[in-house]
This record gives C-alpha cells, sequence and structure tokens, in this order.
C-alpha cells in the first residue's frame, strides 16, 4: 500500500473503532500512552498509527466517559507517569463492542466473500 | 531532551483548560515526545529530524487543539489565581474576598489585632453618633414637625436679658393671628399632688396646656378626648387628662377612669382622657390641666412671661411670614400697653434642641472622630509593616501578570473585610454603652422623645465609618505594595530599596499623625477634666455634709394666712427636738433663687432696667444656724430661733462688699424690685433695712462657681407656695428626713413631701452634664491614649527590628554599640518630636475653641500639655530603645542572618 492509502485507511477505519482499540489494548493492564501508541503499532504490524494530536485527545475523552480512569504513577528513580485502566463501565463496553463489531465483520464477510477468500 | 513546553502550551492556548489539568497535560505528552524523540535518534536521525518529526506528529490530523475541543475539561472556568484577570467585576471582587479570607486565617493574631483596634474606634463614634442623631439629628415625634415653631418675645431696650416667654394676656392677644399659623398654645410645666383617689396623695409632674395644645402636635388621646375650648375658659369644669403610663401604674389601665374626678393640686377635676403611654409633652409629664387652671394665671400682669410658646404655621407659611404678622400684633400691643410692651418685638424660631447643647455634641462628635483616626493610623502602619513581609507575594503576582490596580484592589478589599468585621465588633461594644446612656437617672434624663435607638441613619453612619477607616487604613499600604520592585524583590536585595524608604516616610507620618492626634484629644480631655474637677471643688461656702433638703407645695386654695398658719405650726414642731437642727427657706444652697433689682436708698435713681441684679431668699427662723452660715455682723436674730421682721433683711458678704465696700452695711435701705412686676406691683414694693452680714453661701443663681450677692429676708410678708425644708441631724440626714416627714404628716397627711435629698446629691445632679461629658471625654482620651501608646510602641519596634541586620553589620564591624542604638533611635525621636509639633498646634488651638463653646471650660494648663507629651515621648522611646539595645547584645552572627 502506498504511504497516502495507509493515511487513508487508518483514517477511516480509526473513525469507527479507535475507541475499541483502546479499550481492547488495556484489557491485560495498565499503561501509559507512549505504550499504548506503541502496542497499537506492533499488533497492527505498522497499519494502525495513533500519534500524540490522535492519542491523547482520545485517551482524555475516554477518560472523561469514565470508561477509563487515568492515574499519575511514580517509580523509584523514574519520573512520574500517567497510566491509563480499564473501569468497569469501560469493560462492559468492550464486552458489548466486541460483539458489535464481531457480528458487522461476519455480515461484511458475508456480503463481500472476505470470509470464502 | 529538547523541551516542549512552550509548543505544547502554543497549541493549547485557544482552548479554556484549567492551568492544572494544562500543566499535566503539558507534562504527559512531554514524555511522549520524549519517548518518541529518543526512538528516533535510536533509529538514526539527527537531533533536529527528530525534533521536527516529533512535532510534525503534534500537528497531525487536524492539531491538537481540534481534537480536544470538544472535551469538557477544553471549557472550565477560570481557576482562581490571584491577579489574574478575571471575567467580570463581580466574578473578580469575589476572588478578592476568598484571597483575603485565606490571608487572614494564615495570620489570625494579625487579623484580631486590626479588628479589635478597629472595634474601638468604631465602637465609641457609633455610640456618640447615636446619642447625637436621637437628640439633634431625629426630628421631632410630631407631623410635619418642621412646621412646629417656638414664639417668644425680645425686649429690645433690655440689653442685659432681653429674651423673655410669652404672657397669659399676651398669649390671647398672639392667638389671634390665624393667617400664618393654625395653631398657637403654651405650655406651663407643674410637678402637681395628685390625691382623692382612694390611693396614697403623690407628686407628678405635669403640665398646663392651651386646650389646642395636643391638635398642635398632632396627637390625639388614645382614650377618650381631647381639651375643648370650652375646658380652657373661666368658669369651665375643672378636667384633667392622664398619661399613659401614669394610668397603667397608678389606676391599673383602668377604662372606668373617664369621668372619675380626682384631685389635682387640690382641685377636683374630672378625667377626659388618657394620653398614649410614650407621650409626655414637653419632657416627661405624666399628666395635662387646661392652662386657664394655672394657678393665678388669671391675675398674672402682662409682664409675667413665663408660659413656654408654641406655634404651628399653616401649609406653606415661612417663619418670616409668621413674624410679619406677629409683628403687626406686637405693634399694637406697645401702643396699647406701652408700660409692658414697650420695645417688644416677636421672636419665631424652628423647635428643637438647645444650642450649647448642640455644641456640646459637636465637641463630642470631634473627640472620637481623633480617637477613630488614631486607631486607623496605628491599623495603617501594621498594614504598612504587613506589606514589606508579603512583597514577594505580591510581587510574583504581578509578574503573572496582574496589573497594579488589581493587587490594589484586592488589599483594599482585605482592608474592608478587616474593617467590616472591626465594624461588627464596634457594634456589639457600643450596645452596652448605649445601655448606660439610657439608665440615666430621672432628672437627667432626656425628653420622652429622645430615644437612643439605633435606626437606619445610625447604620449608614457606621457603614461608612466601615468603608472611610478601610480606605484610610488601607490606601497607603494598597499602593505601596503594588509599587513594588519586582528584580529587586525577587532577588531578595530590597532591604534598602526605595520601596522601603517610602514605606518608612509613609510609617513616619502615620506615628507623627497619632502623636499629633493624641496631643489634641488628651489635652482637650483634660481641659474638661480640669473644669470638671474645679466645678466639683466648688467652695459653697458651708459645711453641706449631711444637710438633708426637702420640698413641699401648698394646694392653689391656701391662702397667705393659712400658708402662715401651717408653716408657723411646722417651724414649732421642728423646734421641738434638740437633735435635729431644722428651718424652712423658699430656696437652698445651690438652688438658685428669684432675681430682683436693687434701688439703694440714697444712691442717684437710674432707670430701671438697668439697676443692678441681687437674689432674694425668703426664710425661716434658725436658717442660718441649720445651714451652718456663719453670721458676721450685726444681731443674731435670725440665728437664735426669733423670726425677721419683714421689713429687715440680712445680706450675705458679697452684697456687702459688692454694694457699700468700705461703708457701714447696717442700717442701710434698699428697695427690691420685681423684674417681671408690673409698674404698679414695683410702686408696692417695700423699703428694707439691713440688720446684718452673714457668711457667703453658694446660691447660684446668677453666674456660675461664684458667690453671687444675696438678700435674705422673712418669708412671712409673702408666703411662697412651693416651701424647703432644711435640716442637718447628729444621726445623719436619713435621720433628718425621718423626723422631718414625721412632723409633715402629723400635720397634714395630704401634703407630700419630695424631692429630698442631701445638698451634696442635689449638686451632683445638677452637674451631670459635665460629669457625663468629662466621663467620656476622659473615656475618649485614655482610649486614644491606649491606642497611640500601643501603636507607637509596636511599629517602632517592628521599624527598629527590621533593622536587627544592619545593628548586626555595624557592631560586628567594630562600631560603638550605644552609637549605633542612638543613631537607630534617631528616627523614633524625629517622628516624636514633629509630632509634638504638631500636636502642640492643634493642642493649643482646641485650648482656644473649647472654652468658647463649652461654657465653664477653663484654659489650658501647661501642666496638661507637658503631662501628655511626656506619657507619648516616654512610649516612643521605650519602644525604640527596647529591640534597639535587643540587637545590639544579640551575637552579630546571629543579626547578620536575621530576615
Amino acid at each position: 500500500m502506498t504511504a497516502s492509502e495507509d493515511r487513508i485507511l487508518d483514517r477511516e477505519l480509526k473513525k469507527g473503532s479507535a475507541e475499541l482499540i483502546i479499550l481492547s489494548i488495556l484489557e491485560a493492564r495498565a499503561r501509559h500512552g507512549y505504550e499504548i501508541s506503541k502496542l497499537i503499532e506492533a499488533r497492527s504490524n505498522g497499519h494502525l498509527k495513533f500519534h500524540v494530536a490522535s492519542l491523547y485527545p482520545l485517551l482524555y475523552r475516554l477518560e472523561e466517559r469514565g470508561w477509563l480512569q487515568g492515574r499519575w504513577v511514580e517509580k523509584a528513580g523514574q519520573r512520574r507517569r500517567r497510566f491509563y485502566s480499564l473501569t468497569p463501565a469501560g469493560r462492559r463496553v468492550l464486552t458489548s463492542q466486541r460483539d458489535t463489531w464481531k457480528s458487522f465483520v461476519e455480515a461484511i464477510g458475508l456480503i463481500t466473500g472476505i470470509d470464502r477468500a | 531532551m529538547p523541551d516542549w513546553t512552550r509548543e505544547l502550551l502554543a497549541r493549547l492556548a485557544e482552548l479554556r483548560i484549567s492551568p492544572a489539568r494544562e500543566a499535566e497535560i503539558v507534562e504527559e505528552l512531554s514524555q511522549h515526545l520524549n519517548d518518541r524523540y529518543e526512538e528516533l535518534r535510536a533509529a538514526g536521525s539527527s537531533d533536529a529530524d527528530a525534533r521536527r518529526l516529533a512535532l510534525d506528529e503534534l500537528s497531525e490530523a487536524g492539531g491538537l487543539a481540534r481534537r480536544m475541543q470538544t472535551l469538557s475539561q477544553s471549557h472550565t472556568r477560570a481557576h482562581v489565581v490571584a491577579g489574574q484577570p478575571a471575567a467580570g467585576l463581580l466574578r473578580g471582587v469575589w476572588q478578592d474576598v476568598r484571597y483575603a479570607l485565606r490571608a487572614v486565617r494564615k495570620e489570625p493574631g494579625f487579623a484580631v489585632t486590626i479588628v479589635l483596634t478597629l472595634a474601638l474606634g468604631i465602637a465609641v463614634n457609633t455610640t456618640v453618633f447615636t446619642i447625637v442623631n436621637a437628640a439633634v439629628l431625629r426630628p421631632l415625634p410630631f407631623d410635619d414637625a418642621e412646621q412646629i415653631v417656638r414664639l417668644g418675645m425680645t425686649n429690645v431696650g433690655n440689653a442685659q436679658n432681653p429674651n423673655s416667654d410669652l404672657s397669659y394676656l399676651d398669649l390671647q392677644d398672639w392667638q389671634t393671628a390665624r393667617r400664618t399659623f393654625e395653631h398657637i398654645a403654651a405650655v406651663a410645666q407643674r410637678d402637681v399632688n395628685v390625691s382623692g383617689d382612694d390611693r396614697p396623695a403623690a407628686r407628678v409632674a405635669g403640665a398646663y396646656v392651651s386646650w389646642n395644645m395636643f391638635s398642635l402636635l398632632g396627637q390625639q388621646p388614645a382614650l377618650g378626648r381631647d381639651f375643648r375650648d370650652t375646658d380652657d375658659q373661666v368658669g369651665a369644669s375643672p378636667v384633667v387628662i392622664l398619661g399613659g403610663n401614669l394610668w397603667r401604674v397608678r389606676y391599673g389601665a383602668d377604662p372606668t377612669i373617664l369621668g372619675k374626678t380626682i384631685r389635682v393640686a387640690g382641685v377636683p377635676s374630672t378625667v377626659v382622657g388618657v394620653m398614649p403611654r410614650e407621650f409626655g409633652f414637653p419632657d416627661r409629664q405624666e399628666l395635662w390641666l387646661p392652662l386657664v387652671a394655672l394657678p393665678q394665671v388669671q391675675e398674672m400682669s402682662r409682664s409675667a412671661r413665663l408660659l413656654d410658646t408654641l406655634g404651628r404655621l399653616r401649609p406653606g407659611a415661612t417663619i418670616e411670614q409668621a413674624m410679619a404678622e406677629l409683628s403687626g400684633i406686637t405693634a399694637s400691643l406697645a401702643e396699647r400697653y406701652p408700660d409692658t410692651n414697650r420695645n417688644s418685638v416677636p421672636r419665631v424660631w424652628s423647635a428643637g434642641i438647645a444650642p450649647q447643647f448642640v455644641a456640646v455634641m459637636i465637641a463630642l462628635l470631634g473627640a472620637v472622630g481623633f480617637v477613630l483616626l488614631i486607631a486607623c493610623a496605628n491599623v495603617a502602619n501594621l498594614l504598612l509593616a504587613r506589606a514589606a513581609d508579603r512583597a514577594r507575594d505580591v510581587t510574583l503576582r504581578l509578574a503573572l501578570g496582574a496589573s497594579r490596580w488589581r493587587i490594589v484592589r484586592q488589599l483594599l478589599v482585605e482592608s474592608l473585610l478587616l474593617s467590616a468585621a472591626g465594624g461588627l465588633c464596634g457594634l456589639a461594644l457600643s450596645y452596652p454603652a448605649l445601655q448606660l446612656v439610657r439608665n440615666l437617672p430621672a432628672e437627667s434624663a432626656p425628653p420622652y422623645w429622645v430615644q437612643f435607638t439605633m435606626d437606619g441613619v445610625v447604620i449608614a453612619y457606621l457603614v461608612a465609618l466601615c468603608v472611610g477607616s478601610a480606605l484610610v487604613c488601607g490606601l497607603v499600604p494598597a499602593w505601596h505594595a503594588s509599587r513594588t520592585n519586582l528584580a529587586a524583590t525577587l532577588n531578595d536585595a530590597g532591604r534598602a530599596s526605595a520601596g522601603s524608604r517610602w514605606r518608612g516616610r509613609w510609617t513616619g507620618a502615620f506615628v507623627v499623625a497619632q502623636v499629633a492626634a493624641s496631643l489634641v484629644l488628651l489635652t482637650g480631655a483634660t481641659l474638661m477634666m480640669q473644669n470638671l474637677s474645679s466645678l466639683m471643688r466648688v467652695d459653697i461656702g458651708i459645711d453641706t455634709s449631711g444637710l438633708m433638703q426637702m420640698a413641699f407645695e401648698f394646694r392653689n386654695d391656701e391662702t397667705p394666712d393659712r400658708r402662715l398658719l401651717f408653716l408657723g405650726q411646722l417651724e414649732e414642731q421642728l423646734a421641738a427636738s434638740t437633735r435635729v437642727k431644722a428651718a424652712l427657706a423658699s430656696d437652698g444652697p445651690m438652688g438658685g433663687a428669684p432675681v430682683r433689682r436693687l434701688r439703694i436708698d440714697g444712691r442717684p435713681a437710674s432707670d430701671a432696667g438697668t439697676l443692678p441684679l441681687v437674689l432674694l431668699v425668703r426664710i425661716g427662723p434658725g436658717y442660718f444656724e441649720a445651714v451652718g452660715a456663719p453670721v458676721l455682723a450685726g444681731p443674731a436674730t435670725a440665728s437664735d430661733g426669733v423670726r425677721l421682721p419683714d421689713d429687715r433683711v440680712m445680706v450675705n458678704e458679697r452684697f456687702a462688699r459688692m454694694h457699700f465696700r468700705d461703708e457701714p452695711v447696717i442700717g442701710k435701705r434698699i428697695l427690691l424690685i420685681d423684674p417681671n412686676a408690673s409698674a404698679d406691683e414695683s410702686g408696692a414694693a417695700r423699703w428694707m433695712t439691713i440688720d446684718g452680714v452673714v457668711g457667703n453661701v453658694l446660691q447660684s443663681g446668677l453666674t456660675e462657681g461664684e458667690f453671687d450677692p444675696v438678700v435674705y429676708g422673712s418669708y412671712s410678708a409673702d408666703p411662697p407656695r412651693a416651701m424647703l425644708v432644711l435640716a442637718r441631724s447628729a444621726s445623719g440626714p436619713a435621720a433628718a428626713a425621718g423626723f422631718v416627714s414625721d412632723q409633715m404628716r402629723a400635720l397634714d397627711p395630704d401634703l407630700p413631701l419630695f424631692a429630698a435629698s442631701t445638698v451634696d446629691e442635689a449638686l451632683a445632679r445638677r452637674r451631670w452634664p459635665q460629669r457625663i461629658f468629662g466621663s467620656m471625654f476622659a473615656i475618649f482620651a485614655s482610649i486614644a491614649l491606649l491606642l497611640a501608646t500601643c501603636g507607637l510602641y509596636a511599629v517602632t519596634a517592628y521599624a527598629v527590628s527590621r533593622r536587627t541586620r544592619e545593628i548586626g553589620v555595624r557592631v560586628a564591624l567594630g562600631a560603638d554599640a550605644r552609637r549605633v542604638c542612638w543613631a537607630v533611635m534617631g528616627t523614633t525621636v524625629q517622628q516624636l518630636a514633629i509630632g509634638l509639633v504638631v500636636g502642640m498646634a492643634g493642642a493649643a488651638a482646641v485650648a482656644t475653641v473649647l472654652p468658647a463653646i463649652l461654657v465653664g471650660t477653663g484654659g489650658g494648663s501647661p501642666l496638661a500639655f507637658a503631662v501628655v507629651a511626656v506619657v507619648l515621648v516616654a512610649a516612643g522611646l521605650t519602644a525604640s530603645a527596647v529591640p534597639a539595645r535587643r540587637a545590639i547584645r544579640l551575637d552579630p552572627v546571629k543579626a547578620l542572618q536575621t530576615e
């Protein structure tokens, strides 16, 4: 894919799935912002990139909704960092969004034959 | 590592994120950018490239700000940062209030000191203003009180005593002035006996009034009816209107009292009405009778000008128009009755409080104003001192973008809060003070309509005081604080900066003001106290200890012969006791006496109006012995129980010295003329021979504090209606009083004795205005001295302790400690000196002005100034000496370390 195609895919897919992505990343444990962006890039094999300008506003929005909780954590010898974790409400949303996404993907697959390929 | 803060702040600037949250976001994103930068560097990018790439990611996707627009944290209210421009004045002031409260909580002791200082000043001001408001400013409690005027006469031909009231006959002529007057009415206050109602006889404050007096005042009885014009005519059935209080106390608020008959001044009178409880016109009267019932009013000559007269102007009529109408009437009277009404012109003036009383009130207001000024100077100095300590705080706020006006405003709000608190405390303090004033004894109490209550006017005054104090105290320190030199203060090098010199000048100015104001106030107080003590020490001429005096008054219908009979019997009874020396007299020591014009046989006759005045006291046998006045010359007739013949008199030493100098007095003939009598009556006066001279006894009729010329004659020629019994007993005044009242009761149980007191007590009661005002001045002066001394001490001690470092340095460098001490105290001495000079000038002014407005205050004695000055100087010097010496004794190292 070309760089511009990448960017388009990024934008379009991100629009619909960004929240699900973040919630999934944080399902296992709390992470800070840089870690989250690196993990997204790694797990998507470089296809999805969340940079500063898009990641943090999203984190803050989810935090305002009450799906995430941010906390400053200070480790010995290090500067403090802000770690994000799922709240119980966030976990419920994650489960629900996963099911929704699964149904959606199955439906797309049925229509477009992606699964059959 | 690059600093991403500026870049991040720039991108967040357009959002309205609270500063704390903004700082968090900046910190968080900075870390992310750092990690990204390191990643890029590790991947081989140059420093510049890594930066650029990292920043590019910051600008992606429309930018950070655009993506955060929809978040609620991007639209928070402005956080409270004192000094930052706030949206809206009201919000800004509220911020200031919260900030001020925080500052107060941080230094509660400081705030309490300021509040108490102001409370003291405000309390005395509120108290005095409440009194002034009640007595002077409030209008009379009558409808359209400004239409009510007082009426009198002026005899332009009589230079000594031109002003007088109206006579009964003149009143009737003046009442024809219907064009400008709705009503003209007169009142004569009399204490009367009330009896004949199955209750013990009592003495009651009453008044004889024209039938239309209550209509004039706009006050109607609460029960029954007002007087009618038919009640006020010769031959009318006697009627009486009771006061509400008397009705409740004596008659148990019995509504059937209307129509009943009681004896008032011996006359059976029908009760026709009851006035409302709080009504007591003109002073504290408890019952009213028609003027026609005033004893002997019908026989009074046109020149017996004894009636207090009021008028109610018609709506729209002016005093000038009233004067014009009355002038026409008086001119016509002057023609018809030249003997009594020649040269008489009308006087019309607004009803209200007496001018000399107003003068005293103004003096008091001035005094308490000074007290508050001193308090404010104290507080201003405290705030100035604290401004120095808060310089860093203010500087930071200025650095963060606060305007100077904002700083000034915040400090003024702080002052206002403190002075508001001081005002509330002052209000609380003034309540017990007013309670004292309300509980004055009955004789000293003001008229019934003067109520010492705090109304809206007083509260408004209080608020003005608080605001004024806040401005006076806070403006200079606030302005000074806002002028702090930023760099110098932040670098902590500001000790000897221009700012502190400026502050030092203002502190000095306040110290000077305090010293000067204290000196002025204390001088005024000392003058009043001197006057008071000289009055109390007045030489009465006799030993008054244990001397009782009691009064009684004959009924209206007692003829002179019946009175003489009674008096003779009473004297017999009183003489029966060997332990009690008692005598009768028309007037007692210090009680004043009727005035007479003196003509001496053999001296050239002059116009009656220019004859010298003397006092006439009518006495019974044994008077001089009873009061203890020594008979200096002549036969001791009156002192050995024998009555003075009708045509013989005794005179006092002053009289003898005034009129006969070195001539022999005994045997000289004199004529005493009643200045109020008509020509016919004057013609009937008899020549009398002086029988002897007695020692001076202060009568206090003509001049204050000096012996008047007094003539003592027998009362038998013309026994007065009211008499005094003077008695002294070896067993004490109570025994004397008991003995006398027993004898009175035995002779006539229906004749009550009243006004029983020792002569000393009576004197004290007469002096109550000076006592009250003298005490008030003394209290204010003491408060002022306390405030000034404490303030002087605090400010000086603080200023000197600020120089501890300097002193330490000097001493460490080898300077003579004593020299340094003196150098430091020099500033204080300078300020004290200037303050004393200014204060002396003010005090001298007070010493000149005060005697002019307060009758009886003497000139200032240099001793008073000196004492006050010494006290202030001592306070100031101690204040500077103590910390200076402490600083010298301090270990130089410690002194240098002093902040």
